[in-house]
């Protein structure tokens, strides 16, 4: 077996733990993850979320999203190589300037980040943490890609319980934040962030931006009402004596907070933004909403 | 056993045991091993048949599109009257009839029209029926000149079921993605097999190694009470691995304790810790030995462990069948038997899963079973099983016999049911392909 060094060549250092590098005349960025600090080596070897991290980002080939092309230990690193992109790509999407210059190029983005989260739940992978940092443009060529180590996780494979440490607050679902019936993370979550980064497309801000999870409730319901049995099936049962709740909230009319929005951009945004998760778009419908006509 | 605490923050109790196949789906979460209990209820405990299934459509119409619809309980039985009124509308069909009385049918909402009885109709108003007795074509009204006809005289075809209808709302079951799912499993699978003659390349091991191998491999799965997808994924590693790489004699069963080590790191939320796994092979190998042997298999594996076991299959095509909890440890005992048997190997794991649902219920019920929804869902037909299907029945009848018993010892354990006492299906042995 060909060693790294034998492998890729010409080391380029990016940032502290990021190089580009060479093989074949081709360029590559190689990642470097230290796996087996001393706690592990005495313990228990190669730690369980790498391997299912990285197993099932090798399996995915998607144009949309950053392709993890070889994986070799060595020592106590774990040297991933991933498809190299150019300075073109631009990390934190949202925080581009020119991202705003058409909204054509808003509704094409969005088209393909749903697009992308729809073929990761088919293969039974959540997202967990879709939020504007993991997500590289290249407004020339309007091609986005979607970073995913660290955040994909297999649905299959055993899940946390929610926790506060998974996923930004910002993107969070009201369900996780409620901690909501069950403990474990759905599809529908994935599809909560995509309709919060659709809202600050537009706004060119967070859409909710409440520091801790009772403040950002409240942003919720602000906008979107506070959720009722007919809204959200059994939420009173479980939180109807909630401090999280609040005072009722009737919701407000999205034409009017979105006013740049025709009505089937009105509608995807409500679907993606429905309280109940169950009664929430998948992405999977998202992708063929009237919206994304002409896209 | 010491339990790795770095995927769960309860303690675990390492004595409760799965239950047999019950640990899928059906668990309380106080007492459930596994972390998404409510994955996919593919395999029902507790011996309920699969609830909510529908009519789904015929095999010969498998791939229109069909909308799926829940099942009503309560929907009009089938009078000589009403079967009348079936069968003169496909004699009126058949002639090219195209008269339509929307006033005495109900639209379904997708624009097609069921019968319904003007006194039977505050019952049956706004529930859905059977697809078996949709029409696709507007429906004639009552006052069409019926003929009288006997119940024999209508043949209904066996339809497909849609085995998805009750987990419409359960997200984790990912019902609007399934068949694509599955679908990209089956392309899958022929990536993460390995050659049926990889051992030729291996001089210091042989088949019956890996056998022994692997019986032992299944009563330590069993004993550290984990989960059937761990056990196929172990094994799916260990062959991969010894395809690829050339390994000594001595070092197999370090092997095959990295494997499982690995495949309990992809799967279990509660990982044994590798000094247990010393500890089981009788201190054999180091600490060092096992983690370099670790490394060695990630790398030479590429860590490619999202791979469709049999097991996967399994739980869909035991969903297809309706198994109770009967069928699913027979069809579970049997697939076992098989990943002990090298010979296998020839087999994919679809083909393994489906062929292991049909030789069990073969052994249950005495006569050869493969229904229309088992033909649309496994995608294979009852006679693309019966060799895989007539070497398990073998398997099954030698299965206490000989040197290898470890797998037949484990289901004649309360635990599963005393399953392995069970006969095997000897008719399937007697025409041999």
């Amino acid at each position: 077996m060909l060693t790294l060094r034998e492998k890729y060549y010409d080391f380029d250092q990016i940032s502290s733990k990021v190089f580009k590098c060479r093989r074949d005349d081709q360029f590559f960025t190689m990642k470097i993850v230290s796996i087996l600090n001393e706690e592990n080596q005495a313990n228990n070897g190669v730690p369980y979320w790498i391997i299912r991290e990285i197993s099932i980002l090798k399996e995915l080939d998607h144009i949309n999203i950053v392709r993890l092309i070889d994986v070799m230990t060595d020592g106590p690193d774990l040297f991933l190589v991933f498809e190299y992109l150019d300075n073109e790509f631009q990390a934190d999407f949202l925080k581009n300037p020119k991202m705003f210059m058409y909204p054509q190029m808003k509704k094409e983005f969005l088209y393909q980040i749903l697009n992308t989260v729809a073929y990761l739940h088919a293969r039974k992978i959540l997202l967990r943490d879709l939020r504007p940092e993991n997500i590289l443009v290249n407004v020339r060529t309007q091609v986005l890609k979607i970073a995913l180590f660290g955040a994909a996780r297999t649905f299959e494979a055993p899940l946390e319980a929610y926790s506060s440490s998974v996923g930004c607050l910002s993107y969070r679902s009201p369900e996780v934040l409620f901690q909501f019936g069950c403990e474990k993370y759905s599809t529908p979550n994935d599809v909560w962030a995509v309709g919060c980064i659709f809202g600050e497309m537009l706004l060119h801000r967070p859409l909710f931006s409440g520091p801790s999870d009772v403040e950002l409730l409240d942003e919720i319901f602000t906008l979107l009402g506070t959720p009722t049995e007919e809204t959200w099936p059994g939420v009173t049962s479980i939180c109807g004596t909630c401090a999280l709740m609040g005072p009722p909230q009737q919701p407000k009319d999205l034409a009017k907070e979105f006013p740049m929005l025709n009505p089937d951009g009105l509608d995807l945004l409500s679907k993606m933004l429905c309280l109940c998760p169950n009664y929430r778009i998948s992405a999977e419908d998202a992708v063929k909403h009237p919206y994304f006509k002409g896209v | 056993m010491k339990i790795s605490d770095e995927n769960s923050s309860k303690p675990i109790n390492p004595t409760s045991f799965q239950g047999g196949i019950e640990c899928v789906g059906n668990r309380k979460m106080g007492q459930n091993r596994r972390a998404l209990s409510v994955i996919n209820q593919d395999l029902v405990a507790e011996g309920r048949p699969y609830p909510c299934v529908v009519n789904k459509r015929a095999l010969a119409e498998k791939h229109n599109v069909c909308e799926k619809k829940q099942a009503d309980p309560g929907h009009r039985p089938i009078t000589r009257r009403f079967a009348a009124q079936i069968a003169s509308t496909q004699k009126n069909r058949a002639e090219g009839t195209k008269k339509s009385n929307l006033g005495n049918s109900n639209s379904n909402g997708f624009g097609e029209h069921i019968f319904v009885d003007e006194e039977h109709k505050s019952t049956t108003d706004d529930q859905p029926v059977p697809m078996s007795l949709e029409k696709t074509e507007p429906m004639h009204s009552e006052s069409d000149q019926m003929e009288e006809v006997e119940m024999e005289d209508i043949i209904e075809e066996e339809t497909v079921l849609d085995i998805d209808t009750c987990d419409a709302n359960n997200p984790l079951a990912v019902v609007d993605y399934i068949e694509d799912l599955y679908a990209h499993y089956r392309k899958l699978e022929g990536t993460s097999c390995v050659s049926s003659d990889y051992m030729a390349q291996q001089s210091d091991i042989n088949e019956r190694m890996r056998a022994i191998l692997i019986d032992w491999l299944i009563e330590v799965h069993d004993k550290f009470d984990l989960l059937h997808e761990t056990l196929f994924l172990t094994v799916n590693l260990i062959d991969r691995f010894l395809a690829k790489q050339t390994v000594a004699r001595k070092k197999l069963q370090l092997v095959g304790l990295v494997a499982m080590l690995l495949a309990c790191k992809y799967e279990e939320v509660s990982v044994p810790v590798v000094g247990d796994l010393i500890l089981i092979s009788d201190k054999a190998y180091t600490r060092k030995e096992v983690l370099e042997m670790e490394k060695l298999m990630v790398n030479t594996l590429q860590f490619n462990m999202s791979v469709p076991t049999a097991y996967v299959f399994m739980k869909r095509f035991l969903k297809a069948a309706q198994a109770d909890r009967k069928l699913e440890l027979l069809a579970f005992f049997l697939v076992e038997l098989s990943l002990v048997e090298y010979e296998m190997l020839k087999f994919p794991p679809s083909l393994l899963a489906a062929a292991a649902v049909y030789t069990a219920q073969c052994t249950i019920y005495g006569f050869k079973q493969w229904s229309k929804t088992c033909e649309w869902h496994s995608n294979y037909s009852e006679d693309q099983l019966l060799e895989c299907s007539t070497l398990m029945a073998a398997f099954h009848q030698k299965a206490g016999n000989g040197k290898l018993t470890g797998v037949h010892r484990k289901y004649c354990s309360s635990k599963f049911s005393y399953t392995a006492k069970c006969e095997p299906a000897r008719f399937l042995l007697e025409n041999p392909l």
